[in-house]
């Protein structure tokens, strides 16, 4: 087969990864076309790696929210009636408590206030992601997205979170949807990847702050450490096709160049949070440092 | 003609294809808000029109045609289809913090370069990377043959290559 036969079918192919054995044969000779191939997968990845905005999946929920069927009345007379008991049983606890139970003395402590910013379940939705990243079964990690995403969902819609951890938890809760149904180590290294990316930009304007450093700080090492690496190993001690062996290659280029960016952040961090982006020497693979 | 048994309930396309629908029209218009806008746009439509479908209908594919429409209607609407000036938030993606400084490089540069492809081209990439449908799906949606639709795949990942990969 000629070049010019091979680059015409690979240009209107349905998936380059998979050449006809004409045009498999023809790639084992010709490093143009072999280039070629790699130019395609890599122009096609970047396409699918572009990041779907936080918003446009609060959209979703929201039209979701939407198109709910309304209840029908018998069911709303039967909520209101029961809202009702429970307040006229809240207001007579109340009044006992308050005959009963003698004041305390003022020396204690007020409760914090609740509009405190509460990012705990940031960290539970991480170790949630994880959980089922490692889960090998199908089955275990579809009885995982079963058994918590409702919980999750339902703490992340109470909590209190700043902009930027709400974003981030809506991601988590749709990645960790996504790992019930899929178990591919390499999409979920990339996956991962795009985590550990947006927690290194987040950390880089906390570098200041050492307690909050410390927390997206742990967070990062998680997602890095068990996250990608443990996936990338993973998916390298299976068989590859090419355009496979291609993504590998190009998200240990991209994990090397993160990692050399958490090196230069941990420079200017402290204490706890410098040991969790300082990335470990054991791990890297290739160089790893400022280049 | 009512929504079948083998259709799956409404709320559970919403789930499914939401995201994808979202990205294919980012790519088409080239900014997330107006992206958001027709993505509401195209689910209230095939909501109103949900207990209609035939069974059988692949319901990626026919978001995909409902999306596109909302997309030409837009434009139609802002008299855009043929003076639209180049959309380039490269900018605003790049500055993004939370969406990481080499993805957003990365993203702003794919939507450049998408943005420079020729209508049907860009149309026919974006249905079979983003939207996953085969070619005869596409020739289907675009009413036209598989090798014409494979004909625009070629310009379009010629034109992607000269755009994207380095010169050597």
């Amino acid at each position: 087969m000629q070049c010019s036969a091979a680059r015409d079918w690979l240009l209107m192919a349905d998936d380059v990864g998979q050449p006809t054995p004409d045009v498999a044969s023809h790639l084992t000779g010709c490093m143009a076309c072999q280039k070629l191939v790699s130019d395609l997968t890599g122009i096609e990845i970047a396409v699918r790696r572009s990041p779907t905005p936080p918003s446009a999946i609060s959209a979703r929920d929201a039209f979701l929210v939407r198109i709910a069927p309304m209840p029908s009345r018998k069911d709303r007379i039967r909520t209101t009636l029961a809202v009702c008991g429970v307040i006229a049983a809240t207001l007579a606890l109340a009044v006992c408590l308050v005959v009963l139970v003698p004041p305390r003395p003022q020396t204690e402590q007020p409760e914090p206030a609740l509009a405190q910013n509460n990012p705990a379940v940031v960290e539970d939705l991480i170790d949630w992601n994880l959980r089922l990243t490692e889960a090998d079964a199908p089955a275990d990690r579809q009885q995982l997205v079963r058994d918590q995403l409702p919980v999750f969902q339902a703490s992340v819609r109470t909590t209190n979170l700043s902009k930027e951890d709400r974003e981030f938890a809506e991601r988590l809760l749709t990645e960790g949807r996504r790992l019930g149904e899929t178990t591919d180590p390499l999409d979920e290294a990339e996956m991962f990847h795009g985590l550990a990316d947006t927690l290194l930009v987040r950390l880089d304007t906390l570098a200041s702050d050492p307690d909050r450093s410390e927390f997206y700080a742990r967070l990062y090492s998680k997602v890095a450490d068990r996250g990608v690496d443990e996936n990338l190993d993973r998916a390298e001690k299976t068989s590859l096709k090419a355009e496979k062996l291609i993504r590998v290659q190009n998200l240990t280029k991209a994990r090397n160049k993160r990692e050399a960016k958490a090196a230069a952040l941990a420079e200017r961090m402290t204490g706890k949070a410098r040991e969790h982006v300082k990335p470990k020497k054991a791990k890297a693979k290739g160089a790893v440092g400022p280049r | 003609m009512t929504a079948d048994s083998d259709l799956p309930p409404f709320a559970q396309v919403v789930r499914d294809h939401w995201v994808v629908v979202f990205r294919l029209l980012a790519h088409l218009t080239g900014n997330d808000h107006d992206a958001e806008e027709l993505t509401q746009e195209t689910f209230l439509r095939a909501w109103q029109r949900w207990t209609k479908v035939q069974p059988g209908t692949k319901p990626r594919a026919w978001l995909m045609r409902i999306a596109r429409n909302a997309h030409v209607d837009l434009y139609r609407r802002q008299q855009k289809v043929r003076f639209r000036p180049l959309v380039d938030d490269r900018g605003s993606l790049a500055n993004e913090p939370s969406r990481g400084p080499e993805v957003s490089e990365e993203a702003a540069s794919v939507r450049a370069a998408l943005q420079e492809l020729p209508e049907t081209a860009r149309l026919v990439f974006l249905l079979r990377v983003e939207g996953e449908l085969s070619f005869a799906e596409i020739a289907e949606e675009l009413e036209t043959t598989e090798e014409a639709a494979r004909w625009h795949m070629h310009q379009a990942r010629t034109k992607l290559l000269a755009r994207m990969t380095p010169k050597e």
